[in-house]
């Protein structure tokens, strides 16, 4: 007890009274840190949630079943959908026929999925239609009409991830042939063009399913090759995948991250890249310290040793640099999170990183930031430990008495 | 009362060894004033260092009032240096950061009890070495005799009852050094607190009841 307030007016006093420039840089270096610890992070946890985010509104929604077996295709699409919105926690769900199609624009061919939809329940489930930046979005009844990715239509917009494969010119209000893998041929006005800013989103084409009715026999009209469902918030998701299984055999199912692809790999690699800027943000914070404090244990090698002379005990005198390394820290850690969080953040948000997912913000997680906190205080402690501790280990006559 | 009995100390320079204390045995009245004395080298800090707990001697024992301190721990030995033993050094050994009431009362706040408490007695102590209007001032405002009286002052805030001093004089001029002499002897008398002190010189025979004269580690009768 009493060794802790001699420890804390001792810290106290050299705080205030040793050199400030040294304290300045030293908070400033925790600062970088500490910034460092919490930037990358916060930005590739926004890139994350911008990916999922985007998968769920624009691809996969929350959950998809699909047939199993042989053919892809559901029959008696209707009766389950119905069947679907009834079950508790459940939103909104919607049928879709994937149609593989090559789309033609003058020279230009795009071969990829074409969707057929029900704009109504579509637009419930997903939220292409909020995205649309040419023209106008699917309506029920639009035949010969439809709606292009960016990614597909090119829409002259060159820095495009993919302009270079896509029809390039196609806008609004254009005439594209399509070729359908089972041969019928279609002209179709592009009635708009959605950018989800997702390139694999983007990489879509939708028609109406009253569009699809013209050109199959009618035994084919309540078909799906998948129904997407979008639950409401907090429900219990394997219950509802449950209840869906139960109605009807030959069904399965898909959650979101299953429909992540690609990108789950992704997502894991950035966790990756966190743990090593992270690590490496922290030595600098070690380093830091352990310096500050060795250099100032070399200077008052002779203080110290007359501090022990007089009576004062070593743990006093260890603590007392443990404790103005908590300072550090602690000055570092509040700077910068007011920076972050007032600047930074605000910044960032004005001037996005742009990825091929959309534009990514700074995803802030409080746990996580007082987290790297404490982290960051526990860096400094050992810190200074370690150097203050072998400081006090050495004879007080050598510390005194020799040069 | 203090005494030593086989009191040998070895520094090793590497290869070398220097014997500055050699089996050396004597006693030490309670409340008296001993002066140490020696050429340079003959072992009087080193003597000092080994009685005041500063330092472990090579073999020997040392007793304070017939108890056996010698192989006390580091932590009960900076204890004792807190409360019985004031250690005042040959060179100004004040702490650059803090000022002279701070210097004092320092050791008092490691004691425990009320920091207020010291910081009180710490200007009272200032005023009775003749400090008191000086009691703001860091170290390096102080002359080299105010210096060595805030280390009087600070080698007292405990109340010890032995007080150490190694050539408190040595960097002072003739004035100063008897200020600071003259404040030595005034606690011994006012407030019965042993004193030993080093010197080397001859004059200072004359603060002493008692006289050590050390040669090559051991001592002798006469100082030659
Ligand atoms: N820390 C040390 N390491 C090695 N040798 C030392 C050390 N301290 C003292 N000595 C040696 O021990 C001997 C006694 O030294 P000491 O300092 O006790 O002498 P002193 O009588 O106090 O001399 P002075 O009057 O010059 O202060 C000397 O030969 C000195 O060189
Ligand atoms: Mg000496």
């Amino acid at each position: 007890m009493n060794s802790l307030k001699v420890a804390a007016f001792l810290a106290f006093k050299s705080l205030t009274r040793g050199d400030w420039r040294v304290l300045l840089l030293t908070i400033s270096m925790l600062i970088l840190v500490y910034l460092n610890l919490v930037f990358t992070p916060a930005l590739l946890a926004g890139a994350v949630q911008n990916i999922n985010n985007k998968t769920r509104t624009t691809m996969s929604a929350d959950l998809l079943f699909q047939a199993t077996g042989e053919s892809p295709v559901l029959f008696q699409a209707q009766e389950l959908v119905d069947a679907i919105e009834n079950v508790d926690g459940v939103a909104a769900v919607c049928a879709r026929n994937n149609l593989g199609a090559e789309i033609h624009y003058e020279s230009e061919t795009f071969a990829t999925g074409v969707y057929a939809i029900d704009p109504e329940k579509d637009d419930q489930v997903f939220q292409i239609h909020e995205a649309v930046i040419e023209g106008e979005p699917l309506e029920p009844g639009d035949v010969g009409q439809i709606l292009l990715g960016a990614q597909v239509a090119g829409a002259e917009r060159e820095d495009l991830e993919l302009y270079a494969s896509s029809l390039k010119t196609v806008h609004a209000g254009s005439t594209v042939v399509i070729d359908y893998v089972n041969g019928v041929e279609r002209e179709y006005t592009v009635k708009g063009i959605f950018f989800t800013e997702f390139v694999q989103s983007d990489i879509r084409a939708y028609i109406t399913e009253d569009d699809l009715h013209t050109m199959v026999p009618p035994q084919l009209h309540d078909t799906a090759t998948s129904i997407y469902v979008k639950l409401e918030k907090g429900v219990d998701r394997s219950q509802v995948v449950n209840e869906v299984l139960a109605m009807r055999s030959g069904l399965k199912y898909q959650t979101w991250e299953d429909a992540l692809g690609v990108l789950k790999s992704m997502t894991k690699s950035f966790d990756q890249i966190i743990v090593i800027l992270r690590v490496t943000a922290l030595i600098v914070a070690a380093i830091t310290i352990f310096i500050v404090t060795y250099v100032d244990l070399v200077n008052k090698r002779r203080q110290i040793g007359i501090e022990r002379a007089i009576g004062i005990t070593s743990s006093s005198i260890v603590a007392s640099y443990i404790l103005r390394a908590i300072i550090y820290a602690a000055f570092g850690i509040l700077a910068a999170a007011l920076i972050f969080r007032y600047i930074v953040v605000p910044i960032e948000a004005q001037h996005p990183f742009h990825f091929p997912f959309g534009d990514v913000m700074l995803a802030v997680d409080v746990p996580e930031l007082v987290s790297s906190a404490f982290i960051l205080c526990g860096v400094a402690i050992a810190s200074a430990f370690v150097p203050a501790y072998q400081t006090i280990r050495t004879k007080i006559i050598d510390a005194i008495w020799s040069s | 009362m203090i005494s030593v009995s086989n009191l040998t100390k070895v520094y090793k320079l590497g290869s070398v060894e220097v014997r500055a204390l050699v089996d050396l045995s004597l006693a030490l009245e309670a409340g008296g004033v001993t002066c140490v004395m020696g050429k340079s080298g003959s072992g009087k800090s080193t003597l000092l260092r080994q009685l005041g707990l500063i330092d472990r001697p090579t073999s020997g024992q040392i007793f304070f009032d017939g108890e056996d301190v010698t192989r006390l721990s580091d932590g009960a030995r900076a204890r004792m240096r807190l409360t019985y033993l004031g250690y005042i050094f040959q060179e100004f050994a004040l702490l650059g950061e803090l000022t002279a009431h701070e210097n004092v009362y320092l050791p008092g706040m490691m004691l425990g009890g009320k920091t207020h408490d010291h910081r009180k007695r710490a200007v009272e102590l200032l005023a009775m070495v003749g400090l008191g209007e000086r009691i703001h001032h860091k170290p390096k405002e102080l002359s080299g005799g105010e210096q060595q009286r805030v280390a009087i002052a600070r080698a007292l805030i405990n109340n010890p009852r032995v007080l150490f001093a190694d050539e408190p004089c040595a960097n002072l001029d003739t004035i100063s050094s008897e200020v600071v002499m003259q404040t030595l002897l005034k606690l011994n008398k006012e407030l019965g607190i042993t004193i030993v002190f080093v010197s080397h010189d001859p004059d200072d025979k004359k603060y002493a009841g008692r006289l050590i004269y050390l040669k090559d580690g051991k001592q002798v009768e006469e100082y030659l």
